[in-house]
């Protein structure tokens, strides 16, 4: 089983960044207030963020070592990335976007049509490949963004504010539906949330992000027994 | 409306409602007449180059030996000016677009061409690649580059170029960084990222921005003349060839500019509709 471990310290604007998290299997929940780093710890995870110093470890492969200068690209570090909104590529049709990664990621001819079949199969888009991606329905662009994530086999996911789109009664639905997803996917996962709810539901760990720094990590009961601090008392309140 | 309420403006509400309605109204009219001086003003050169030219006029102004020539090479040269402007400009803007630092800078020599008088323009190219420049000591003996039609090309694209590149700057920082990392994040490398995701989300604003340079290359005519001078056939693009005209057949002269403005037109409208069709593609 391969392993998110990472161990960053930085500095966003005037905020120092210290962090330590390790996902190993099911999905790990980043919470915390808004300007506490969240997005950044993902955008470092991902190799958008150069981190000061650390270590980014994905199974036996390092991705970034400050001390060894260790750098991995980007575009090579395959990690599945899912941003909030989900950027799906709006010139392209369902399909076509998945294709797009596919031939990104270097995979050509008649594997790249079966594993784009395979991929809207997987999450039932089979009768949507055609379609323009700007045409579909939030939960249906949630689950083209994954499938197309998916579709070049990453081995790691990072998903930023997967269900920031919805309205509260699609949320709970569509919730639901990821949080079963995820749990079957069995792939180390990092989602980053603002919402206790979605926390609640699809983190397994919830690692609170406060001011720059992991103040808390542990089960929802765990937390729920012990907040360390207001910030996590009030957080918890909010899922009910 | 605030009839209830005490409040000075509320208890006064009726007179000073048709007041102020017709004070909305006075102030409406004198933007309204102020917009329309200017319509009216700008309106009218076109209708005198238009209404004054009969049919019959037109037709003998475009036999005049200078009209032909003139339009050719214009239609040459701006191809020419417009092809490099645009190869060489939008990976420079996507550069441009995506730079973290001196972006300012490189901006803004890239923005003087647009506000420095063409003759000046013409000057500095001269300075630049003509006979007697530094590049010039290189010339073949005998040869410059000055007073060629290559020169009348590198003229079209010096004043040309900075139109084309901001709007591509601004189609490119329009489009979501997101995009950019989900591709690369797939592991797609620079050119392919700029090719297949870059290049068709910013098409519209570079098609717009390739007709505001084209525009600006057909219309050029001050660094023209410095730095590739008026040679019939070799040089005279149709604002040069119209100015010649003038001092001999006004006629001429007219018919020349009437074709450069139906040009000019039939390339924006088309244009226009090319932009309104690509846009309709989007279902947003």
């Amino acid at each position: 089983m391969t392993a998110l471990r990472a161990r960053l310290g930085g500095r966003i604007g005037a905020l120092p960044l210290e962090f330590e998290l390790e996902v190993a299997r099911g999905t790990l929940a980043v919470v915390g207030p808004n300007g506490a780093g969240k997005t950044s710890l993902l955008l470092m995870l991902l190799g958008a963020l150069q981190p000061a110093n650390g270590r980014i470890e994905l199974g036996d492969r390092v991705l970034f070592d400050s001390d060894a200068g260790i750098d991995v690209p980007l575009e090579d570090r395959r990690l599945g990335y899912v941003p909030q909104e989900y950027a799906l590529f709006p010139h392209l049709s369902v399909q076509d976007n998945i294709r797009f990664a596919l031939r990104s990621s270097g995979v050509a001819g008649p594997e790249l049509e079966a594993r784009a079949r395979e991929a809207l199969a997987e999450l039932k888009l089979e009768r949507f490949a055609e379609r323009r991606v700007t045409a579909l329905s939030g939960g249906e662009q949630q689950r083209v963004a994954l499938a197309r994530a998916l579709s070049v086999r990453p081995q790691a996911l990072l998903l930023d504010e997967p269900l920031a789109a919805f309205d509260i009664a699609a949320r709970r639905e569509t919730r639901a539906f990821l949080a079963e997803y995820l749990q079957r996917l069995d792939l180390p996962t990092l989602v980053v949330t603002h919402d206790a709810g979605d926390a609640q539901a699809l983190g397994q760990q919830i690692a609170v992000l406060e001011a720059g720094r992991i103040v808390q990590c542990g089960t929802w009961q765990e937390l729920d027994a012990r907040p360390a601090s207001r910030f996590v008392r009030e957080f918890l309140r909010g899922a009910a | 409306m605030t009839r209830g309420s005490d409040t000075g403006p509320g208890r006064r509400a009726a007179p000073s409602a048709r007041a102020a309605r017709r004070r909305q109204r006075v102030e409406h009219s004198v933007l309204a007449g102020a917009g329309l001086l200017l319509l009216a003003f700008m309106a009218a050169p076109l209708l005198g180059l238009f209404a004054t030219a009969s049919f019959r006029d037109f037709v003998a102004g475009l036999q005049h030996p200078l009209v032909w020539p003139a339009l050719r090479l214009s239609l040459i040269t701006t191809s020419a000016s417009l092809a490099v402007v645009v190869a060489l400009g939008t990976p420079l803007a996507w550069v441009l677009a995506r730079a973290q630092r001196a972006t300012r800078l490189v901006e803004t020599v890239l923005e003087l061409p647009i506000v420095i008088p063409p003759a000046v323009a013409g000057i500095a190219l001269l300075l630049a690649f003509g006979r007697r420049s530094l590049l010039g000591a290189l010339y073949p003996p005998g040869w410059s580059l000055s007073f060629t039609t290559s020169a009348v090309v590198l003229a079209q694209v010096f004043v040309s170029a900075p139109f084309f590149v901001q709007a591509a700057l601004s189609a490119f920082r329009r489009i979501d960084p997101h995009l950019l990392l989900v591709a690369r994040s797939f592991g797609a490398h620079p050119l392919r990222v700029f090719a297949r995701v870059g290049l068709p989300l910013a098409a519209p604003g570079l098609l717009a921005g390739a007709l505001l340079s084209w525009a600006r290359a057909l219309g050029e005519f001050g660094a023209t003349l410095m730095f590739a001078g008026n040679l019939e056939g070799k040089t005279q693009t149709l604002p040069l060839a119209i100015y010649t005209a003038m001092e001999a057949d006004l006629r001429a002269a007219q018919s020349l500019s009437i074709v450069l403005v139906v040009l000019a037109l039939l390339l924006l409208v088309g244009v226009r509709a090319l932009l309104r069709s690509l846009d309709g593609g989007e279902v947003r």
